[in-house]
């Protein structure tokens, strides 16, 4: 067992999950999305990110692409969610909440394909 | 190390990420967890006496300002006792993360592998943006600056590689109108060859001027597996990379102690064609100081490294006496004579014979001791030719300074053999032949280009009778097959005056014409190689390529441009 795998695997699996359950419940209903949960799942995919750095192989840079897709759709969902809850007098309207939660869902998109990629070299792997 | 592609650029922005990954994934760790703690801390109590919270945002906007010790003072509510305990873990923990950070990043910059990439990559960069042709030089010691030199002053760029960063940076303080671009590297690893640009359509040439024979050889090796088309002269100095580098097609391949021997024995048998040779290599004329070739009789040569043993079979060539001194014993009998003792000594020199000999050799490889060795013989015979031989640049003032016949400066020698090989090839071929040619030729030709060269420095310039080459001549070559050199090479501004030049070979169908008659019959597809002034230089090409100038020299009149013009001039015709 190599631990560097445990811990990449480990990351990669746990931001999928973390914007998996920001994503699911209904779309412009603040109460099914929890603000700590998005802000986990942000922190995780940043790190996801780091640990995928100076990877040189093919799939090393496909795992980097879908990341930093994943950390620039949170990052946008952060901001519009930043913006939502202090910027306008509204608040947190149920379009605003629709807006952050279909971009996390294009988040999650990209976290399911790194995770695809995570299972097929695993499968791939003969060791 | 391999620096080629494109791609290159990113890998290094990857390594120093990975170098990173660790204080970075340190840094987003202990900034989330400050952030988080901020929104959960209970703030002070709200009207209805619960705690409230900091949201997200705002716990993230004092961190922010917190960890990267700003320090901004503004805080979105006033803190409880609860917040302010957190904001001290923040203030400890995240400051400590953030300058742990940058220490990485500055080591990081400061790491010698990495400097080395990005010194790389740039180098690479530069090259690829090169607009001109350019001689890739690899060895950028005294024989290679020389030739960077004396290529930038024929307005041709350079790209250098050295193995010593010392060298490299000597660039910067010669004096090059357009710096060679350079880059401390090992020329004999094929990728920084590459790198340095071999296989670019707008590399010209190479030469391979290291002072190591084995990096030389795989300078050229790499040339012939991966340019093969490519010019290439190379500096070997020993026989056994001769024969390897002769296996890779090389242009030329120049050993200094075979070159000095040569010249050295052209100077004896053939002085004219030696002097001929000096003018058409642009030597630095400084390096003769007398008009007098050397004489022939008894000569003694001191040192017995490479170039006194070139010296020696020079000489020994010309049937001379000769005398070898060197500080060490002889390594054989197949000299005539030979000298345990230093040279310096006059009681050495007398050993030697100084007072019958007609000249000395001095060839140690210390130019102090050259010149001291030079002082005590013509201290002892004044009449004496001498020669010396300058091993480094720094002691350029006391040759300057010193009385001398004709100095060696083996850089020199090499580096002005390459340029002549780089820049135009039938100039030494025609050298070669002039060598074995009858006296009076050469004589005759001394005596014109010394001649011509009162006008001013002379220049080489090949031109060849081609529709893209000279126009106007390939055109009037259609009707007109009564030209002649003699007709052709008037100054169109003094005309009948001929052109301050000399036409040294014609090529007529793959085959050299050495030293053409004035009156040989020019025909289309012919080559020229002619030496003269810049000026008249440039005036051949304004024959060869505009007609108007092209006419007037032929015909002595100008030709009458319009229809009526021409009208006229055929109705009457000039009487």
């Amino acid at each position: 067992m190599n631990p560097e795998k445990v811990v990449f695997g480990f990351f990669i699996l746990l931001a999928a999950t973390l914007n998996f359950g920001f994503f699911i419940g209904d779309i412009g209903v603040a109460a099914y999305h929890d603000v700590y949960e998005l802000f986990a799942a942000l922190v995780v995919s940043l790190i996801a990110t780091i640990l995928k750095l100076g990877d040189r192989t093919q799939i090393g840079a496909v795992h980097l692409a879908t990341s930093l897709v994943a950390d620039l759709q949170l990052i946008t969902a952060a901001i519009v969610w930043a913006y939502a809850e202090h910027a306008t007098a509204a608040g947190l309207t149920p379009e605003m909440v629709a807006r952050i939660v279909s971009l996390s869902g294009g988040a999650l998109l990209a976290n399911l394909v790194s995770v695809t990629i995570l299972v097929a070299e695993t499968l791939m792997q003969r060791r | 190390m391999n620096v080629e592609g494109p791609d290159r650029n990113f890998s290094v922005i990857l390594l120093v990420l990975r170098r990173l990954r660790g204080p970075l994934i340190l840094m987003v760790t202990l900034f989330a967890l400050s952030v988080l703690g901020m929104a959960l801390a209970p703030g002070p109590p709200d009207a209805e006496g619960r705690p409230t919270h900091l949201s997200l945002f705002h716990a993230f906007y004092f961190v922010s300002y917190t960890a990267t010790t700003i320090g901004f003072g503004e805080v979105p509510e006033a803190f409880s006792d609860a917040q302010r305990l957190w904001a001290i873990v923040v203030i400890y923990l995240s400051v400590l993360a953030w300058a742990y950070l940058l220490k990485q990043a500055v080591t990081l910059m400061q790491d010698e592998a990495l400097r080395r990439a990005v010194a790389a990559l740039g180098f690479a960069r530069r090259v690829r943006r090169l607009h001109h042709p350019f001689v890739l030089i690899a060895g950028f010691g005294e024989t290679g600056a020389q030739l960077a030199l004396a290529l930038d002053r024929e307005g041709i760029a350079t790209v250098a590689l050295d193995l010593d960063p010392k060298k490299i940076e000597r660039a910067e303080m010669m004096e090059f109108v357009h710096p060679p671009v350079t880059l401390a590297a090992d020329a004999s690893d094929p990728n920084v060859l590459l790198a340095a640009g071999l296989r670019q359509p707008r590399c010209a040439a190479v030469a391979a001027m290291t002072d190591d024979d084995a990096a030389n050889l795989a300078v050229t090796v790499t040339q012939g597996l991966l340019a093969p088309r490519l010019p290439t002269v190379c500096r070997a100095e020993h026989d056994a990379t001769v024969a390897n580098m002769a296996e890779f097609a090389t242009t030329a391949i120049i050993d200094p102690s075979h070159v000095f021997q040569n010249d050295l024995a052209l100077a004896l048998e053939h002085p004219a064609a030696w002097r001929v040779r000096q003018i058409l290599l642009d030597m630095p004329m400084d390096e003769i100081r007398t008009d007098r070739p050397p004489p022939r009789g008894r000569w003694i040569i001191c040192g017995a490294g490479r170039l006194g043993l070139a010296a020696e079979a020079a000489l020994r060539g010309s049937e001379l006496e000769l005398v070898v001194i060197d500080r060490a014993a002889t390594d054989g009998g197949k000299h005539s004579e030979w000298i345990t003792g230093d040279a310096t000594q006059a009681e050495v020199l007398r050993r030697a014979g100084i007072e019958k000999a007609v000249g000395i050799v001095a060839a140690t490889s210390n130019d102090i001791d050259n010149i001291s060795i030079l002082v005590a013989a013509r201290r002892l015979n004044p009449s004496l030719y001498t020669i010396v031989r300058q091993n480094r640049r720094r002691n350029e003032a006391l040759f300057a300074a010193f009385h001398y016949d004709l100095r060696v400066v083996p850089r020199h020698l090499v580096a002005a053999e390459a340029l002549a090989w780089l820049r135009l090839p039938e100039i030494p071929a025609f050298l070669a032949w002039l060598a074995n040619a009858p006296q009076e030729l050469a004589h005759d030709l001394q005596e014109t280009l010394l001649r011509l060269r009162r006008h001013g420095p002379l220049r080489n310039l090949k031109i060849a009778i081609l529709p893209q080459t000279a126009p106007a001549l390939w055109h009037a070559l259609a009707d007109d097959s009564g030209v002649t050199l003699e007709r052709l090479l008037r100054s169109p501004s003094l005309r009948p005056e001929p052109l301050a030049l000399r036409v040294l070979a014609l090529e007529r169908e793959g085959h050299w014409q050495p030293l053409p008659e004035p009156s040989t019959l020019l025909r289309r597809g012919d080559v020229l190689l002619v030496s003269g002034t810049a000026a008249a230089l440039a005036d051949l090409k304004e024959i060869c390529g505009y007609e108007p100038t092209l006419y007037y020299v032929l015909e002595g009149r100008e030709r009458p441009q319009t229809w009526l013009g021409r009208w006229w001039a055929k109705r009457a015709p000039e009487g």
